[in-house]
């Protein structure tokens, strides 16, 4: 076992987590400020790689543009299903947010079906990036994709914004109190009803830009965000509710962890994660970064 | 207000499914449950298998069905859970009563629904799970598997590849039962006719793994000369789309027993390096027979793409079941095996005839092995150098059979 070697893993853990970061960090501002368990966010994030796909291999858009106008999208999608649908489950309970929400991702799943996956066209559509993200780097002669190196800045960019968003903008100090104590948000005076639309659209669209992000390595199909939503709630658990910050910091744990793990004792890998989830549960409930428990 | 509308609009849906139900209909039709993935990223072969099964149900039907029966056939996803497959079986079989059960795709749930059609005593038309051991040891006979199994993959890749200059192997499959069978299979004639061969790490991704960068990491630093990998489907698409962002197939050489399929070459077009050996179980190009050619055509024009071996191995069920059913004089279970087992079937298909063995009802039929070559006239990878394997070169004899049942007996008792 060399030293480049172990870099290497480093870099992929990181590349992973911060798809696992991208997805999660929506989810959990969902949760923790809004209080609606959405399981359908993966399926968001399965629109945003069938977005990109479309405007980039059907519309011939540019992949950057497309990658800016994909998340965009899935935004509005989730400002449409938070006005029509989610708006009115909101004092509903879990039970009942969960119904509609895994309704949704039926609905969204066939939807993506019939559109991209039916008769004549290819089940699995893969979106191809443009040839300076299509290199190989040397890093201590071990090959690194270039593209790899991408998703990382995006995320580290992403994650600096969302740190600046959150800690020192207006709307930011809203959210923060919001996950905080949402009662006494509501009696400052601040328009509770618009202010959920735009967590719920700005989650939604960080979903999107995972999904968008990860459609050229992991390819777009119909239920890919199901197999990623598990472990999103994973990150979301151990960060804490509400906590974008905690959804960073698991994301990177894991990230790490999968990859060391199947370097390491690949028969295991699966368990380290869940390991982690349970000592977190044990030991700090409210999550590495929450601050509210209790009120479930 | 809205809950109600919402509620009302469910009764209607409900009422609209009641109406529809096939069970309204007049005559008594000969009725299957299919089971297919249809959705993850493994659903390609249930899209497939799907619309190869409604174009031979519509060909047998409008020429007078079976034994003058008409065949309906419903469809449902198992989400590749085999408790869900399990469900699903038992449904179709206790409520919905069906005479046949189709599919399902991946051997986990093969073997689960394999288990509820011996108990139930119903026929199974194995279309997608290929794993040997519903053949060999937890063989019965109510299932018949009309597609070619790991077995055939595995010997035939050994015979192909033993004359090649590669000794040092690795192999990545997935980590479940074909998986499993797949490697050791292909490990156990490999070792037969090249005793120099070694075989390092062997890595198990569990199935639909989303991400195979560290997997591709560990065989890079192994350095190995080939790799054996039964990765299918989705999973060959998101690896090879991986690997070949790490240049990883121009530095090693791979083996796909199931890569030539269209849910894996027609995604991946252009990216396909040159030269991966693949094998597959049908190619729409071959043979050139009236029969193939009829059979493309029909599905293109209907579906608007190629058949894949999935939809060719069920296209073939059903003219299987029809042969079956036509031989017994019925469809009663009981007398369609012993029809099956009095002499070898053979039936015709877009491939050639295919013959169903009476010892472990597995279809005996020629594996194509050759190396992916990109093909302007079709947008995708198509084979090059191509070798058909014989069926009858890698079955198991009658010997071997009676050694993997009587073993497992002594394992399991």
């Amino acid at each position: 076992m060399e030293m480049s070697d172990i870099l290497i893993q480093v870099l992929s853990g990181l590349t992973f987590a911060m798809f696992l970061y991208l997805i999660a960090s929506g989810l959990t501002l969902i949760l923790g400020v809004i209080d609606v368990v959405n399981f359908a966010h993966g399926a968001l994030y399965m629109l945003g790689a069938y977005f990109i796909y479309s405007l980039e291999e059907e519309f011939g858009v540019n992949f950057y543009l497309a990658l800016i106008l994909a998340p965009i999208g899935v935004g509005l999608v989730g400002l449409i299903i938070e006005r029509f649908l989610i708006k009115y489950v909101y004092k509903g309970g879990h039970i009942l947010q969960l119904l509609l929400t895994y309704g949704l991702i039926l609905v969204l799943q066939d939807a993506v079906k019939i559109k991209w996956s039916g008769h004549g066209q290819e089940f699995i559509k893969s979106v191809s990036t443009p040839a300076q993200l299509n290199g190989v780097l040397d890093i201590m002669g071990h090959p690194f994709p270039v593209y790899y190196i991408f998703i990382i800045c995006v995320g580290v960019a992403v994650a600096g914004f969302m740190w600046w968003f959150l800690e020192k903008s207006r709307w930011g100090s809203i959210i923060r109190a919001g996950a905080t104590n949402r009662d006494m948000v509501n009696a400052l005076g601040i328009n509770v009803d618009r202010f959920y639309a735009l967590i719920f659209g700005l989650g939604s669209l960080m979903a999107g830009l995972g999904g968008a992000l990860s459609a050229p390595v992991r390819a777009a199909y119909p239920g890919m965000g199901v197999e990623v939503v598990v472990e999103c709630f994973i990150v979301v658990i151990i960060g804490g509710f509400g906590s974008v910050q905690g959804a960073l910091i698991a994301a990177l744990l894991i990230g790490q962890m999968e990859v060391f793990g199947i370097m390491f004792l690949e028969e295991l890998s699966m368990v380290f994660v869940y390991l982690l989830l349970l000592i977190v549960i044990l030991f700090k409930p409210a999550g590495l970064f929450g601050k509210r428990i209790g009120e479930y | 207000m809205r809950t109600k509308i919402f509620v009302v609009f469910l009764f209607f849906i409900g009422c609209i499914a009641f109406i529809a139900n096939p069970a309204f209909a007049k005559e008594e039709p000969i009725k299957i449950g299919a089971l297919f993935v249809m959705t993850g990223k493994l659903g390609g072969y249930g899209k497939s298998g799907w619309q190869a099964a409604r174009l031979a149900i519509d060909e047998i039907n409008a020429e007078g069905g079976i034994l003058g029966r008409k065949i309906e056939a419903t469809i449902e996803d198992t989400k590749v859970t085999p408790e869900i497959g399990m469900r699903i079986a038992k449904k179709y079989i206790l409520r919905d009563k069906v005479d046949f059960i189709l599919g399902p795709t991946a051997s986990s749930i093969g073997l689960a629904v394999s288990d509820v059609c011996r108990q139930y005593k119903i026929i199974q038309l194995n279309t997608q799970s290929a794993t040997d051991v519903i053949n060999g040891e937890k063989f019965h006979p109510y299932t018949f598997s009309v597609l070619s199994n790991t077995i055939h993959h595995s010997r035939s890749g050994a015979y192909y590849l033993a004359s090649k200059p590669y000794k040092k192997w690795m192999g990545i499959n997935p980590d479940y039962a074909y998986g499993h069978s797949s490697m050791d299979l292909f490990k156990e004639k490999m070792k037969e006719l090249r005793p120099d061969s070694e075989f390092g790490s062997e890595l198990w991704p569990k199935l639909m793994t989303a991400d195979f960068t560290p997997y591709i990491n560990k065989i890079l630093n192994e350095k190995p000369d080939a790799v054996w990998s039964s990765l299918w489907g989705g999973d060959a698409v998101t690896f090879i789309k991986q690997g070949n962002r790490f240049n990883l197939f121009d530095k090693v050489k791979f083996a796909f027993p199931v890569g030539a399929s269209q849910e894996v070459i027609v995604p991946i077009g252009k990216a396909m390096v040159e030269g991966i050996y693949m094998s597959t179980r049908y190619f729409f190009n071959q043979p050139d027979s009236p029969k193939n050619k009829k059979f493309v055509k029909d599905y293109q024009d209907r579906y608007n793409e190629y058949p894949s071996y999935m939809a060719e191995e069920t296209y073939a069920a059903l003219y299987f079941l029809k042969a079956a059913c036509e031989r017994a004089g019925t469809i009663e279970t009981e007398k369609v095996i012993e029809a099956v087992e009095r002499e070898p079937l053979a039936w015709e298909t877009p491939e050639g005839w295919k013959i169903m063995r009476a010892a472990d009802h597995l279809v005996v039929e020629d594996v194509i092995w050759g190396e992916t070559t990109y093909s302007d006239k079709y947008g995708f990878a198509v084979l090059k150098n191509a070798e058909s394997i014989q069926g009858e070169q890698i079955c198991r004899t009658p010997e071997e059979l009676k050694w993997v049942r009587e073993n497992y007996e002594k394992k399991y008792q």
